[in-house]
């Protein structure tokens, strides 16, 4: 930019000082051939006039007014600089989260199937533990009933052996009652005495 | 055997001083004779009371002495229960001598349980039988049982030898109720 603005005002200063020149040599030649032409020198004059004028607007326009645009379109070429920069940072990071989230979506729909696939199989075990559970109740359940079955045929056998015994202890006993006589208890008390007589002579 | 350990080693001191004064079965029947007024359930309950003054045991062993008309060694022994706060367990020296006496004597007593009644005989034969069997003289006390049905059953020194039908019975339903 600076060496843009150096040429042009190289540029103006080359044509000033030509057209001096030109204003010079044409002043020379028309003094020469018309000799007395006073109205043509003092245009020359005026054109030379304005020409060194100028120069000299360039050069304090170079001096003073030139830094200060260089320096403000340097500030602005850095705010546009900054603003690209910032704007391109800013797609950077749009792109960035636009991936993340494209990530995440596809993430998401694994996370959703894993899960999917967890609660079936979860599920799937829920089921097998609730059917096992069932047929062991079952199984303890028959095995129990069937048990109780038994212990009460059992009982029920018990009883009527019970009352069998019973009711034969009962008829003996009524049949001794009333056809004992005086001779069989004399037998039995002489059956004792020998089984005493065989222990103490067991014994000895 | 009958008794406390404590009512034995008093039964056994008492059976040895009468036998040395040849006196045994005479201190037995006083001994019973004493131990049936202190059973009396008013005495018994006085002199179950712990503590009770060595006085009031001392005139309880006396006034029995005298209401008796017991013999010295009897009266002394007394004197030595109250003083030992024992005579509490009279009825068990009691029942300890007599057993040791029936030892001594070469006796031991019997409770013969007869359905029916007994003849002299089968009595005489019974006790031969439990004489020669036990090496003692067997002194028989005879008790009606008619739930025995039919045998008997004697029982010496907590021994029981079991003839009756009324057990025969029960032992058949048993093996009955066994094997059926």
């Amino acid at each position: 930019m600076r060496n843009h603005l150096n040429k042009v005002v190289g540029f103006a200063v080359s044509i000033c000082l030509l057209f001096v020149s030109a204003a010079l040599w044409a002043a020379e030649e028309g003094h020469g051939a018309q000799g007395g032409h006073e109205g043509g020198g003092s245009q020359l004059l005026v054109l030379a006039f304005s020409a060194i004028n100028f120069v000299l607007f360039v050069l304090v326009l170079r001096k003073y007014a030139l830094p200060a645009v260089r320096e403000s379109l340097r500030r602005r070429r850095d705010t546009i600089v900054q603003a690209l920069s910032e704007a391109k940072r800013a797609k950077e990071e749009a792109e960035n989260l636009r991936r993340e989230y494209e990530q995440k979506l596809a993430g998401l729909a694994a996370e959703q199937e894993r899960l999917r696939a967890q609660a079936l199989e979860a599920a799937e075990r829920e089921k097998g533990r609730a059917l096992e559970e069932a047929r062991r109740m079952a199984e303890r359940i028959q095995t129990e009933v069937r048990l109780i079955a038994q212990r009460e045929v059992e009982e029920a056998r018990r009883l009527l052996r019970q009352e069998v015994t019973e009711q034969a202890v009962r008829i003996a006993t009524e049949m001794i009652r009333t056809r004992l006589t005086a001779a069989d208890q004399s037998r039995l008390i002489q059956d004792f005495v020998r089984e005493v007589n065989d222990a103490g002579n067991a014994s000895r | 055997m009958p008794g406390t350990p404590a009512a034995r080693r008093y039964a056994k001191a008492l059976l040895d001083l009468a036998r040395a004064q040849g006196m045994q079965e005479t201190v037995g029947v006083e001994l019973a004779r004493v131990a049936e007024v202190l059973a009396d359930p008013s005495l018994a309950k006085m002199l179950a009371v712990p503590n009770l003054p060595l006085k009031t045991r001392r005139d309880i062993a006396e006034q029995l002495g005298a209401a008796l008309s017991l013999q010295s060694l009897m009266n002394n022994f007394l004197r030595v229960l109250a003083e030992n706060g024992r005579l509490n367990i009279i009825t068990h020296i009691e029942s300890a001598y007599q057993h040791l006496l029936e030892r001594a004597l070469g006796r031991v007593r019997a409770k013969v349980r007869a359905a029916a009644p007994l003849s002299e005989e089968e009595l005489n034969v019974l006790v031969d039988a439990f004489s020669r069997l036990t090496n003692l003289t067997v002194l028989p006390t005879i008790e009606l049982d008619p739930e025995l049905l039919g045998g008997v059953m004697v029982e010496i020194e907590g021994r029981v030898y079991d003839a009756s039908l009324k057990t025969q019975l029960q032992r058949l339903g048993e093996t009955l109720a066994r094997q059926m």
